[in-house]
């Protein structure tokens, strides 16, 4: 049986790469279905977390942004 | 005339297979090409801001899940440097000198621009601080963590006078040559120098 779960990771406050890599750790430890909440304030982590997702194979299912602070659902879409 | 026909249809089916054959070779080819997506940086210099764009762009590939070597090399090679390392080795006069001109450990290298004597480097590390954005320091033990391998030129060491012992991760880290780095670089798709 696969642990299927909503995973909160609040990376505010963090500069590039490290939000990215939070996001890769958190993965790892994801079965494919997972869903990963991710907030963060960094400028470049919009651009980054598309191209994390597009090389990475995952599927971003919401995106939301207000101001500076990028709030993105991605559902884990492969064993990492 | 049957005969003729027949031992064409035998000829072209025997064509097909080898085809069949030769594109299966094929899509093996591509499809171990297409695993070949490791990134390899080499670093050269021993200069704190040129090490920390190597680790953060080290660190930005272990994320999208690609395997990273890093190839530490003549002035780089100071930053594998363990501060309280002791060497075991008999050294020459010029490799002692050469032992105390140079950085201790990676936090010690001085940047690159606007070092003024250590002072510049004091200022940038406040404003990073203030900014929270990981030091070197960090970015190197969380490159390590994620599974970066890291391969330490042999000859530098020997030039520089380290010996082993001398060194962070040794247990972990690969001692090797030109070639065996460029064995890795041929697998890579992303090789930086910096």
């Amino acid at each position: 049986m696969e642990n299927i779960e909503d995973i909160e990771l609040d990376c505010r406050g963090m500069k590039c790469p490290r939000p990215i890599i939070e996001l890769a750790k958190a993965k790892r430890n994801a079965s494919p279905g997972s869903i990963i909440n991710i907030i963060a304030d960094d400028l470049a982590f919009e651009s980054d977390v598309k191209a994390w997702c597009q090389t990475t194979g995952n599927k971003i299912i919401d995106f939301n942004k207000e101001e500076n602070i990028v709030k993105v659902s991605i559902e884990i879409c492969e064993v990492s | 005339m049957k005969q003729e026909i027949s031992s064409q249809i035998i000829d072209t089916e025997k064509k097909i297979k080898q085809l069949e054959i030769e594109l299966f070779m094929l899509k093996e080819k591509i499809e171990e090409f297409q695993k070949q997506d490791n990134v390899a940086i080499i670093c050269f210099s021993g200069e704190w801001d040129k090490l920390f764009a190597s680790f953060s762009i080290a660190n930005g590939a272990l994320g999208l899940g690609k395997e990273v070597h890093m190839f530490f090399t003549f002035w780089g090679a100071t930053a594998m440097r363990d501060k309280n390392g002791k060497s075991s080795k008999r050294k020459s006069l010029s490799q002692k000198a050469l032992g105390k001109i140079l950085p201790a450990n990676i936090n010690a290298t001085p940047l690159s621009k606007m070092n003024f004597g250590g002072f510049g480097k004091l200022l940038m590390k406040k404003e990073m601080k203030k900014q929270n954005i990981d030091d070197l320091q960090t970015l190197m033990k969380q490159a390590h963590d994620l599974g970066a391998h890291f391969h330490c030129c042999d000859t530098s060491l020997q030039l520089l006078g380290f010996d082993c012992d001398e060194l962070l991760e040794k247990d972990k880290t690969d001692w090797c040559g030109v070639s065996s780095f460029l064995s890795i670089a041929l697998q890579s798709k992303v090789t930086l120098f910096i």
